[in-house]
């Protein structure tokens, strides 16, 4: 099966999957192959579940994955050419990283050992620490190793980041980027930050409290929002067109508005260009506000927003 | 790729929980030689073995391997075979040293162990190790070693209470006394499990 | 070739990558049919996302600039001379206007722009 030849790395249908109160729902979205795929949101939006469902660790409820082509899970040859690094790496505590190859090297069809030892020299792992005597940032980077050593097509990162200074962080962008020179090669993360999204990714989805908010590349997100701000009054017929209204005591009220709805708010208002920040917070507090709301039941009153 | 697998699973084991794997077997031989009925170090090797399997997945857990399967070229049937047959291998072990502790005991002991006993004995063993692993492997693929694991008690407490109740109403032949076998064994269960 | 972003410019990165590119080959920096950069490789090196690239790569193959041989690469066309004069005089043009509307606001004279012209050019 050639990788190249297939447009999605990974094409969600439909997926629905539960864990106990939350639900990740209606998710159809696709991960281009060749390019960069962030997913971000706020925590708990259900990116791990979403990583989770795709490496099978978690079976959907409904909905179908389907991974280079074919369907997910049950495709082992698909399977394998799949890298992880999730938040902890997978390897016992006791285990020295020399060793790792020589364990785990025969559950792959094709492991390399020496790019597993070049890329430990490269991090700067020393071959004879224990597992858990690694420091954040050399533990994320064995696990990078680990996952590229099985030359995977797809490398799935579930928020790599956190906990890394600043210079872990440019060296595992650097990584990345090194990985996707390979036109075959596909990666999907998820982050809560924002700023490694603009530097990093080609497309984006926005998840928001188990659903998808947006889906689609970068540009475009910055494209198809806008940030209006205004002095009172608020054009109260406005409000549905509004995403995450927030009012300052002062009664000046900002809201993440769709780019055509830009005609809707006067000339006294400000339209300003929304960055990646802005629309997944302010997704993230209207459903924040709907959900009090409903506990309150009854849509919010003028004053019920939140203040500041 | 099954046997890859359990290769992986039994070396991982004992190389990274040597403990739990030697201090079981001392069990057996210890409490398999300070019980008197013949036979018994096999019966508790069974038991002893049914509750070592959740310490496989206790490694799963304490190393997210279960993530490292997923992405592995190991279908998901095949890790749950290799994985069946790793604690397969383990009981093995186990009660075979409990078969060598009995063979010695009861030289020592001046005992006399007929071999269609010693056979039921060999077939009580599998069978209770069958259908421990039976189902607590379900169990703890689902829901890992932490959720799992009061699991554990289950088929233990049933089997030391089966045990007690076929000594009590000499469902077994009456010339062995396995009256007294439902406590030992519990012991030996409670012991085992407490001490990990 | 050399290109140098600014990160906090106001003009977008695909916009300083195309340019930069524009003008290295109006300048005569990178030969007719020579290659472009390889598009994922330029990324790497930039820090920027692929599609950033791509974008410019797309527009200065929109504009004539280059061509796409798939599989090999981009590939600078055949310069028209006349095309280079044109463009580099529209970018005199724009870079005059510039500076006349920065003078303006600075509530400069004529002469003073063209004294700080003189000064730059003798620098260079």
């Amino acid at each position: 099966m050639d990788a190249t030849l297939i447009s999605d790395a990974v094409i969600i249908q439909n997926l629905l999957v539960k864990r106990g109160a939350f639900a990740l729902r209606d998710i159809d979205v696709r991960v281009p192959t060749g390019f960069v795929t962030g997913v971000v949101g706020p925590n708990g939006a259900g990116k791990t579940s979403l990583i989770k469902a795709l490496l099978g660790l978690i079976a959907p409820d409904e909905g179908t994955i389907t991974l280079f082509g074919a369907e997910h899970p049950g495709n082992r040859a698909a399977q394998q050419r799949i890298g992880v690094v999730l938040d902890r790496v997978t390897a016992m505590p006791e285990w020295h990283v020399g060793s790792i190859g020589r364990r785990i090297g025969p559950l792959y069809a094709e492991w390399d050992e020496e790019l597993f030892r070049g890329l430990l020299e490269r991090f700067e792992i020393p071959a004879d620490n224990r597992v858990d005597a690694l420091s954040r940032g050399q533990s994320v980077k064995l696990s990078l190793a680990m996952a590229l050593a099985h030359r995977p097509q797809l490398l799935l990162l579930d928020e790599p980041s956190s906990g890394l200074d600043p210079v872990a962080r440019r060296d595992l962008a650097d990584i990345i980027r090194e990985f996707m020179v390979d036109p075959s090669h596909t990666v999907l993360f998820s982050t809560h930050i924002t700023s490694e999204l603009d530097e990093l990714a080609d497309h984006i989805i926005v998840l928001n409290d188990g659903l998808v908010a947006f889906a689609g590349m970068l540009d475009e997100l910055h494209e198809r929002f806008a940030i209006v701000r205004g002095r009172p009054p608020f054009p109260d017929e406005a409000r549905p067109a509004t995403i995450g209204l927030r009012f300052e005591s002062s009664g000046v009220y900002e809201a993440l508005i769709r780019t055509e709805d830009t005609a809707r708010f006067g000339p006294d208002t400000v339209i300003d260009a929304a960055s990646t920040d802005d629309v997944v917070v302010h997704f993230a507090e209207h459903a924040r506000s709907a959900r009090h709301s409903a506990r309150d039941g009854g849509p919010a009153a003028p004053g019920k927003e939140s203040n500041r | 790729m099954i046997a890859t697998f359990t290769l992986f699973d039994v070396r991982n084991f004992a190389t990274t929980q040597p403990l739990r794997m030697i201090l079981p077997l001392a069990l057996v031989v210890l409490f398999g030689a300070s019980v008197p009925i013949p036979g018994a170090p096999i019966v508790i090797a069974a038991l002893i073995a049914s509750i070592t399997t959740s310490y496989y997945f206790q490694g799963d857990e304490r190393g997210m391997l279960d993530t490292l399967y997923a992405a592995s070229s190991i279908s998901r049937p095949a890790v749950v075979i290799g994985r069946y047959i790793s604690a397969l291998i383990f009981a093995a072990a186990a009660v075979g040293l409990g078969a060598a502790t009995t063979v010695v005991m009861t030289a020592v002991r001046h005992q006399s162990l007929s071999w269609p006993l010693a056979l039921g004995m060999l077939v009580a063993a599998f069978g209770i190790v069958s259908v421990a692993l039976a189902v607590q492997l379900p169990w703890f693929f689902a829901l890992g070693f932490t959720r799992g694991r009061p699991m554990i008690y289950i088929p233990v407490g049933i089997l030391s209470i089966a045990g007690f109740v076929a000594g009590q109403t000499g469902f077994l032949d009456g010339s062995i006394q396995i009256t007294s076998s439902g406590v030992p064994l519990a012991l030996v269960s409670i012991l085992t499990v407490t001490f990990c | 070739m050399q290109i140098v972003l600014l990160s906090s410019s106001a003009v977008p990165i695909y916009e300083q990558i195309k340019t930069q590119i524009r003008d290295a080959i109006h300048g005569g920096d990178i030969a007719e049919g020579a290659f472009l950069p390889s598009l994922r490789q330029l990324a790497a090196e930039l820090r920027v996302s692929i599609i950033t690239v791509t974008r410019a790569y797309n527009d200065l193959v929109a504009e004539g600039l280059a061509r796409n041989e798939h599989g090999r690469g981009f590939v600078v066309c055949t310069v028209d001379a006349a095309a280079i004069r044109r463009a580099l005089s529209e970018r005199i043009d724009r870079a005059v206007a510039e500076l006349v509307a920065a003078g303006r606001a600075a509530r400069m004279e004529s002469d003073d722009i063209i004294r700080k012209v003189e000064i730059e050019w003798t620098r260079h």
